[in-house]
């Protein structure tokens, strides 16, 4: 007897949320291998931020945001916003994602 | 190789006040450089007269206007509410006082061929003095209060960020050191009150000066402080500019008192008349400076190079 052929085409998204949770974690396993969110991120920003801010003060502000990179933008916006106004800190950073997550 | 890394340098540096402020300030000094050799060479002192009375407050009135112009920029990229916008616009009307009094003390308040109060018929000596005087007062008193509002502004914002640095035991020695000298000068004046003497309006309106310059002396080495605790960026870079003027104006104010009380000999007192020039110019960097960070921030004026980089 032949197989059964299956209905459904294999489908990419989960269906279930363990499905869910085990596809986040390898979208972010493959981010942060691309250097899309995590310490190599925040190493890339810190590069970007240091000639504006500092080296130290740099490495200060990246220090408060979390391992996920949840809050990265939430996190150096309004320092870069007090010393350069929030015209120029929302350019600035709209450049550092374009540069290194939206065009990496 | 040399020349293209010489001609990438020029190419960089096109285009930004800072370098046109450097460069003028440097042509200038050199330009009073030669002018004191004239003199010592020749033993005539219209060399130097000259160089001061035309040239020389040429200079620190353009330097002055630039750094309002440069100021009102700045103040102008930070919106209403803004932490930054309140400390700018206390330093503009700081470099407005500066411009005016560098309009009233080293064109009107001189007799020199600038001054146009020269060239009437009969040009009174007390109009000149009294402008001279006006010119003292809008470049002292009143532009180190508006310009000590502004820094106490930074000075919170860097506290807010947790970037402020602490003054160390050397700091604390030269503001004590200074405070010293207050406290000299002051009793000096208590003393000639109760001798009877009077003292102009004018002098009166002055006497604030030295302590809003301690003030600002304080000021300048906690901003300091606090740029070297960030690790020097090129927004620290502008605060730093308004440090160093800080340092000059107060080392030129030491050196006028020296010279008073002959602690300095002639002709090396000539030095000190130097002093204004580089300190006008690193008061015009500030804003220079502080534009050049929102431009490249702002992607309309190309990042300069970062270190590390050749």
């Amino acid at each position: 007897m032949e197989p059964h052929p299956d209905p459904a085409p294999a489908r990419s998204e989960p269906e279930t949320p363990g499905g869910i949770f085990a596809a986040m974690r390898q979208w972010r396993a493959a981010a942060n291998s691309a250097g899309k969110v995590g310490p190599t991120l925040h190493r890339r920003v810190a590069v970007e931020l240091r000639p504006y801010l500092g080296s130290s003060a740099a490495g200060a502000v990246l220090d408060d945001v979390s391992d996920s990179s949840a809050n990265l933008l939430s996190t150096i916006e309004p320092v870069l916003a007090g010393f350069l106004g929030a015209r120029a800190a929302s350019l600035l950073v709209s450049r550092i994602v374009d540069t290194l997550i939206v065009n990496n | 190789m040399l020349l293209a890394r010489i001609k990438d340098r020029v190419a960089e540096e096109r285009g930004r006040f800072s370098t046109l402020i450097l460069g003028t300030t440097a042509a200038y000094l050199f330009m009073g450089v030669a002018a004191a050799v004239a003199w010592s060479a020749t033993g005539q002192t219209a060399w130097i007269e000259y160089f001061f009375q035309i040239p020389g407050a040429l200079l620190l009135v353009w330097l002055a206007v630039a750094e309002m112009a440069l100021g009102i920029r700045v103040w102008r990229c930070f919106g209403a509410g803004e932490p930054l916008r309140r400390a700018w616009l206390f330093i503009v009307c700081s470099s407005a006082s500066a411009v005016l009094g560098y309009l009233y003390s080293q064109l009107l308040g001189v007799s020199s061929k600038l001054n146009p109060l020269s060239h009437m018929s009969n040009p009174s000596p007390a109009l000149i003095q009294r402008m001279r005087e006006l010119g003292l007062l809008l470049g002292g008193t009143v532009r180190f209060a508006f310009l000590a509002a502004g820094l106490s502004c930074v000075l919170a914002l860097y506290r807010r960020s947790g970037f402020m640095g602490r003054l160390r035991r050397r700091d604390w020695l030269l503001l004590g050191a200074l405070a010293v000298y207050l406290v000299v000068e002051y009793g000096d004046v208590l003393v000639a009150l109760r001798a009877g003497t009077r003292f102009s309006l004018s002098t009166i309106l002055g006497w604030p000066v030295d302590p809003l310059l301690w003030l600002l002396m304080g000021e300048a080495l906690l901003i300091v402080r606090s740029v070297q605790k960030t690790g020097l960026g090129w927004i620290g870079r502008c605060w730093a500019a308004f440090s160093v003027a800080i340092f000059l104006t107060v080392l030129g104010d030491v050196g006028l008192l020296a010279t008073a009380y002959d602690y300095i000999p002639w002709p090396l007192s000539a030095v000190t008349w130097f002093i204004w020039m580089p300190a006008a110019a690193a008061f015009a960097l500030g804003p220079a400076y502080q534009l050049e960070a929102i431009q490249m921030a702002s992607g309309e004026l190309p990042e300069r190079r970062r270190w590390g980089n050749s």
